[in-house]
């Protein structure tokens, strides 16, 4: 006579059922690049291009986060750097920069990051509130907060981002 | 103020007639319409110096920038001394009759499609500190941009 007991198979049953995906759960893309050593991601919607390296043009007048402009395909766009928006230090752009070619509120522009790292699908579940730790000046640009590759990302909000900058802000 | 009327959708603009020169080490440019004429800046007279106007004035100076190639040819304005750097007194439209600024030579008058004049981006136009900067123009294998301003910044009638 066999030993299992019907609650074993049911304990067994139980856990193995952890492990599958529900794989109708939402995704969201996300464009996850790095500023410095934190890592940063904007909604896939958001992110029209990623440009490698493009001539910048520096434009006077201009407070020097704004890198200056580029010419996309006979549009102009301009590039900005959001670490002063960010409260991040600048470092001089390095091999590896790129420019995120966003659009918000209305506005469109090139975001010079330090590194994109990987465009990726991930179960919105998987994103959760902005902690209630964060900086004051990050709280109302942040998202919402997950893990990727062991590391946190802060999922940011261009619609405001790009208005603060409007703004003065940055 | 001059009465604008906007384009009909879909209409193709004629060129626009630009007058450009140097300030600042920047190479700038205004409505030729603007202006009424151009002379050689007579030493010693106190005229308005445009890279003040412009906010030029203390911003750092560009390397030389590959002359434009505009759709009609250029044409220096007339007894002007082309040398860069040598010094221009233009004559803007004033209600109370001309107004005169120093500019730096060379100073042309070039004609330029309207595909060739780019608005500023929205966020440029939000943050930029130069007083009237209002277009830019890319000139083909140049290192640098040319600086449209509205000439109401100089001085001129709107």
């Amino acid at each position: 006579m066999s030993e299992t007991t019907l609650d074993q198979v049911l304990t067994q049953r139980r856990e193995s059922n952890k492990d599958i995906i529900n794989v109708d759960e939402p995704t969201v893309k996300l464009v996850i690049f790095a500023l410095g050593e934190q890592c940063f991601a904007f909604h896939g919607e958001r992110i029209r291009e990623i440009l490698a390296q493009t001539d910048v043009f520096f434009v006077p007048g201009c407070p020097s986060s704004l890198e200056g402009v580029i010419n996309v395909r006979g549009d102009i766009e301009s590039v900005i750097r959001p670490h002063e928006l960010l409260h991040l230090s600048d470092n001089s752009v390095g091999s590896h920069s790129s420019i995120l070619l966003g659009r918000g509120a209305g506005m469109s522009s090139g975001i010079r990051v330090d590194r994109v790292i990987d465009v990726v699908d991930v179960p919105q579940g998987s994103i959760q509130p902005a902690p209630a730790t964060l900086p004051e000046h990050m709280r109302t640009l942040v998202l919402g907060v997950l893990h990727f590759q062991e590391q946190p990302v802060a999922v940011l909000d261009l619609d405001k981002m790009f208005a603060d900058y409007a703004r003065g802000l940055g | 103020m001059s009465e604008y009327t906007a384009p009909a959708p879909g209409c193709v603009l004629e060129p626009l007639d630009l007058v450009l020169f140097s300030a600042g080490g920047w190479r700038v440019g205004i409505e030729a319409r603007r202006v009424c004429g151009a002379h050689p800046a007579p030493h010693g007279e106190s005229v308005t110096e445009v890279a003040a106007l412009l906010g030029l004035a203390h911003l750092a100076p560009l390397v030389p920038l590959a002359p434009l190639e505009p759709l009609e040819p250029m044409r220096p304005v007339a007894a002007a001394d082309t040398t860069p750097g040598a010094r221009q007194c233009l004559s803007l439209k004033h209600a109370a009759g001309v107004r005169e600024i120093h500019v730096e030579a060379p100073v042309e008058l070039v004609g330029l499609s309207a595909a060739a004049i780019h608005p500023l981006p929205p966020l440029l136009a939000a943050r930029t500190h130069l007083p009237g900067l209002c277009a830019l123009v890319f000139p083909p294998a140049a290192d640098a941009c040319v600086l449209l301003f509205d000439a109401t910044v100089l001085g001129a009638d709107a």
